[in-house]
């Protein structure tokens, strides 16, 4: 165990009587209670923490929250993750972290090599290099190579994710000042709030800062703030949450991290209020100069807050090299604690003096190179000095391990962007401010670029009342806090600096590895728009996002084509704003409820009988066979396709969609849907109709029985059920809200037993039923309500397997007992339960259409030889018109066909295409069904063919994969063609 | 339970679907003494009976399952020769009660429903998505009635499991 070498001994928020045991790259430190990843490992003098993603240069921790750009770990064991920025890492006990990108270690990693080839990388190096033979030939060792972490290999068990959604008046994002001012004012007026702070802990930019307000250190009224906050039932504050994604009509995603309810790990809010907030706050932005991705050089933002907040000053002697005001506080809190201040260096290119900057130099006694700049820093793996050059050339050498460097700051307009608000560029901030709005949303405080506190909490007290005001609420009457003044924020923009020989590397994106030569060559290569340049060189892609590069990408794209940056416009931010989890945008949709899946009252039976389920379309789970100890699936799906081709067989046929359908105008409407004629159907009997969509392709198939007048029972197939009552829908609100039609699903309204064979019979007399089920007095198509075993049952006579079959239909509540009365009463015939696998072997034995097999949305029903469903006296029958005009044309269809095989015994994949002579041309068809038929003990396929009527008895080939297979061309159907079997 | 709250699955009740104008509606339901709602997406309530008007020319009837019978008699589903049309819908739905204190945080994780008082009070009743899944939503004094079809019963069970208890 090591101590904190550099941890100051008092100071800082940290809880320092509560050691934390950690694990990085494998070595053991400690910290404490309050500490970050970053935090604890700088105060152990940790600074190589990293390589970077392209060149694996050494890098260290540069920032101290979410625009960390560097340090990004791999945790490990307990809460496995990939690619969380060390910043944002709470220190707990046990945590185990690892650099990514290196290997083994960011002290030495062999892929440092790569830095001295780094001059034939440049951006778009890729794209040049890997074209020949093939991309794909080089991609596998580029991946290993660049990249960050991977996901964890396992799923870890104790991780609850959990999504809710929120609704109120007045959403905060951000719990700095002018956000916790918001939430405060806005809680009083008895609106309902939620604010979102990203930090563990309330505060903001005050908690890193000496700011004092009431007279007393800000955080004391922060403090007060919160116990208001969190005293009011109205409000909703989560803490360590990120708002990250803004979505239409005000919907703000957040994922709030370890929560209130213990058994939640991580939760994903899908909040939506009235009006947004958005006080996010501001990002500090590096500057560019030779090397300054060196470990040691970091935001000097960051330093401040690891002094104030942690009290670790990364670093014995400091060099603060800035373009503007705000980094005199930095020198100011570091004197405060005695540390070795080489200099300020004023980073001024222009010929100005360097005194807009004034009262904050004030009480500084440490030396200020003013108009003089970083030209290059030194070190390898950590900084050893720096080059300052002065306005006359002179370069001086200034030792130092630390650099706090700030460029200025980019108001975080990520979600105002996101939301599709406008930005403007803004010249004495040299950033880009939200300009207008596009949804109910405001920006306040330095996310509206008001980077001086007093002034921007006024403002945000105004902005509160007329956000409040908008919701119906009135802001109460309110005192603003009081703040000692303060020297106004100033900066003279500084995008980059000259290195001091060619070849120097600049890092404008020091995430993704992009240079300032990277973005001159961009444009060079005439990449000269910012989304172009920043497709080509990757610059603020990825999990930066931009954070600390962007606005210098836009300041050197203006100076390199003589424009001024507000010309060069924005990328587009995109969500999420920071990495985030999978686990808390999917919530509690994982494990065993991934999916959808719906059951019947027979699933359970089916699984207590050992049945391999299938998802059957629309998510209703089914037996796909019954598997028997011993016996292969074939042989299993053989033995049950025998038992209903010569025996008996029942299965659980409840998923077919049904709709109840009535109303004076119910005849014309399903005229209407189905190619054939339903208006003359008698009551009691049902008919088998094709619907096609208005391409005239079929949609669907089905029986639709007549109940009384007006009043029909439709059964369509289970997958295209809710497509079907759409479609419906939609003829009867758009093409005829006149009619008198009522549509009621009533797919769950009755469960259905199809007992089928030629014993089916047999076991209907055993069971004992009211109905006469004798073939001439309940025929073919014919619909029967009656009593089986004793229980209300609707008996149809319809047959998807060939064989005399009668589907027995009852309400759920009876459908479990029914199914185990037909088992027992059919146990003495030998019943069996049969899968979807068997029924698809007895579908294509009878050459039956199949939805997704031989209706692919490209056949109509002369393609499947059903011109017979074409009744010609429905030319207004919807798709009739289309299929007309396709069939005026004379250019061959593809036509269902039966194949036989050369196969030796084998199935041939289904989706196997068809070519002229098996060549490796452009198909002329394609096998849609491939099945052992137990009546022909033979391989048989159905399959679409070019002109495929026309070829009964030709030869064709069939293509699989590396092989082909002959196959003779037949009829589609291969059992009992006349149909005997299924009317006796 | 991870939440204050109760979650039930319930016994079958008497569902009908109800399609048509309100005029005829109400005049087929005359004899129960249950008044239209006013409000879309309200139900009116009586002797344990809800009327839900849940769409346009369309309300769910809720009822305790021993009413079933005399309620088909009553209605006359069957009968389709009318200005509406009544279809009895009980083994359609499956229900579940979630009550308690913490019932509206478990309504937030289930559904987008916004369930703040003023918009959706006591007589609010809605189709609405639960789980993904569509689902009739009815407010009641001590929380909600929940329909889904019943073949996702399975699955919301399961749904309302890992939400009270944290597993995966």
């Amino acid at each position: 165990m090591k101590q904190n070498p550099f941890r100051h001994l008092a100071g800082g928020l940290i809880n320092r009587d509560k050691a934390i045991e950690f694990e990085f790259n494998g070595t053991s430190y400690s910290g404490f209670e309050g500490d970050t990843l970053a935090s604890a490992l700088l105060a152990n003098g940790v600074f190589l923490t990293a390589r970077s993603f392209k060149y694996h240069r050494p890098r260290g921790i540069i920032g101290a929250g979410v625009e960390e750009p560097s340090c990004l770990v791999e945790l490990l064991g307990e809460n496995a993750a990939g690619n969380h920025a060390a910043t944002t890492v709470q220190l707990r006990q046990g945590l185990q972290a690892k650099s990514v990108n290196c290997w083994p270690s960011p002290n030495f990693d062999l892929l440092g090599i790569n830095q001295l080839f780094s001059r034939f990388m440049p951006a778009g190096f890729y794209y040049k290099t890997f074209m020949w033979p093939n991309w794909h030939l080089f991609e596998p060792s580029i991946r290993r190579a660049a990249g960050l972490a991977a996901a964890p290999d396992h799923r870890i068990p104790d991780q609850h994710f959990e999504t809710r959604y929120w609704y109120g008046d007045l959403l905060v994002v951000g719990g700095g000042a002018c956000g916790l001012l918001a939430a405060l004012i806005a809680s009083r007026s008895g609106a309902r709030v939620m604010i979102v702070d990203d930090h563990p802990h309330p505060g903001g930019h005050l908690r890193a800062s000496q700011t004092q307000i009431d007279g007393a250190p800000a955080r004391d009224w922060v403090a007060a703030v919160i116990a208001e906050l969190d005293a009011n039932h109205h409000v909703t504050r989560l803490q360590n949450a990120t708002a990250w994604g803004y979505r239409e009509d005000n919907q703000v995603l957040v994922t709030e991290r370890d929560p209130a309810e213990a058994h939640v790990f991580q939760r994903g809010w899908k909040t939506r209020a009235k009006q947004v907030i958005l006080a996010t706050g501001a990002i500090e932005r590096n500057l560019v100069f030779a090397n300054n991705d060196r470990p040691g050089i970091m935001l000097a933002s960051a330093v401040q807050r690891y002094v104030n907040e942690f009290a670790v000053v990364p670093g014995r002697r400091v060099v603060i090299f800035t373009n503007n005001s705000s980094a005199y506080a930095l020198a100011h809190d570091l004197r405060a604690c005695g540390m070795d201040v080489a200099g300020i260096i004023a980073g001024i290119v222009d010929s100005r003096p360097n005194d807009a900057i004034g009262a904050e130099k004030e009480g500084l006694d440490i030396p200020i190179y003013a108009a003089q700049h970083i030209s290059a820093a030194h070190g390898g793996k950590r900084l050893r000095a720096v080059s300052m050059r002065s306005a006359d050339g002179t370069i001086t050498r200034l030792d130092c391990d630390l650099l706090a460097v700030s460029g200025g700051w980019n108001p975080a307009v990520h979600l105002f962007s996101q939301s599709r608000g406008t930005l403007a560029y803004d010249d004495d901030l040299a950033s880009f401010v939200p300009d207008r709005a596009m949804q109910s949303v405001v920006c306040v405080g330095a996310a509206a670029g008001k980077m001086d506190i007093g002034p921007a909490m006024a403002e945000t007290a105004t902005v509160t009342a007329a956000s409040l005001d908008e919701c119906g609420f009135t802001s109460p009457p309110f005192a603003l806090p009081e703040l000692p003044l303060a020297p106004n924020y100033n900066l003279h923009p500084l995008w980059h600096v000259d290195g001091l020989k060619p070849g120097d590397k600049a890092f404008i994106d020091i995430q993704n590895d992009v240079t300032l030569d990277d973005i001159g060559l961009a444009m060079r290569e005439g990449f000269d728009t910012v989304e172009h340049v920043k497709r080509y060189t990757t610059a603020g892609m990825g999990i930066d996002q931009g954070k600390t590069g962007n606005v210098n990408v836009i300041g050197n794209m203006a100076v390199a084509s003589n424009k001024q940056p507000g010309e060069i416009g924005t990328t587009t931010f995109r969500s999420p704003f920071t990495p985030i989890d999978f686990g808390a945008i999917a919530g509690q949709r994982n494990g065993a409820v991934v999916l959808p899946f719906r059951h019947t009252p027979i699933t359970k039976w089916n699984k207590d009988h050992g049945a391999i389920m299938y998802e059957a379309g629309a998510r209703w789970q089914r037996p796909g066979y019954f598997p028997v100890k011993g016996a292969s699936m074939q042989d299993t799906i053989n033995a049950e396709a025998e038992a209903v081709r010569f025996g008996v067989g029942v299965y659980d046929g409840s998923p077919l969609g049904k709709f109840d359908i009535s109303g004076r105008d119910a005849a014309a409407f399903i005229d209407q849907l189905y190619t054939n004629d339903f208006s003359d159907l008698e009551i009691g009997m049902g008919r088998y109709g094709i619907m096609l969509s208005e391409d005239g392709m079929i949609m669907d198939d089905g029986v639709t029985f007549k109940l009384a007048e007006n009043h029909y029972l439709m059964s369509t197939s289970t997958g295209f059920a809710d497509l079907v009552f759409r479609h419906m829908e939609y003829i009867l609100q758009v093409e005829h809200p006149g009619w008198q039609v009522w549509i009621t699903p009533v797919t769950s309204q009755w469960c259905n037993a199809t007992i089928c064979g030629p014993r089916a019979r047999d076991v209907l007399a055993a069971l004992g039923t009211s109905v006469d089920i004798s073939a001439e007095a309940f025929p073919f198509m014919a619909m029967r309500d009656g009593v089986i075993a004793d229980i209300p049952a609707r008996i149809c006579r319809v047959s998807f397997t060939g064989e005399v079959s009668f589907e027995v239909n009852v309400w759920p509540r009876y459908a479990r007992a029914m199914w185990l009365r037909i088992m027992e009463a059919g146990a003495p015939f030998g019943i069996v339960p049969v899968g979807s696998e068997t029924s698809h072997v007895l579908r294509v034995e009878k050459g039956f259409l199949s939805l997704g097999h031989e209706v692919d949305s490209t056949a109509d029903p002369y393609d499947l030889g059903m011109g017979w469903i074409m009744s010609p006296k429905k030319t207004h029958a919807i798709g009739r018109r289309s299929v007309d005009i396709r069939r005026s044309s004379p250019k061959p269809r593809r036509e269902l066909v039966g194949l036989l095989p050369d196969s030796n015994g084998e199935l041939v994949p289904e989706g196997a295409p068809i070519t002229p002579n098996g060549a490796r041309i452009a198909s002329e068809g394609f096998v849609s069904a491939c099945v052992w038929s137990v009546v022909n003990k033979q391989v048989i396929a159905l399959g679409l063919v070019t002109n495929g009527r026309a070829r009964i008895g030709e030869t064709v080939i069939i293509r699989d994969r590396a092989k082909t297979i002959k196959a003779i061309v037949t009829k589609p159907c291969f059992h009992d063609p006349k149909g005997h079997r299924l009317r006796g | 339970m991870a939440y204050q709250a109760t979650i039930k699955k319930q016994d079958l009740c008497a569902i009908f679907d109800i399609k048509g104008k309100a005029g005829a509606v109400a005049q087929r339901l005359w004899h129960l003494d249950l008044q239209l709602p006013e409000n879309a997406n309200t139900a009116s309530a009586k002797g344990g009976q809800h009327l839900c008007w849940v769409g346009e020319g369309h309300w769910i009837l809720l009822a305790n399952a021993n009413d079933e019978r005399q309620l088909h008699d009553s209605l006359s589903p069957d009968d389709p020769d009318m200005e509406c049309r009544v279809v009895m819908v009980s083994d359609v739905y499956a229900f579940f009660s979630v009550t308690g204190d913490q019932a509206d945080d478990i309504l937030a994780i289930a559904s987008p429903l916004d369930t703040r008082q003023p918009i959706f009070a006591d007589n609010g009743a809605t189709f609405t998505e639960l789980f993904g899944i569509r689902a009739l939503v009815l407010r009641q004094s001590d929380g909600y009635s929940i329909a889904v079809e019943r073949s996702y019963a399975d699955m919301i069970t399961q749904y309302f499991d890992k939400i009270s208890k944290g597993g995966r």
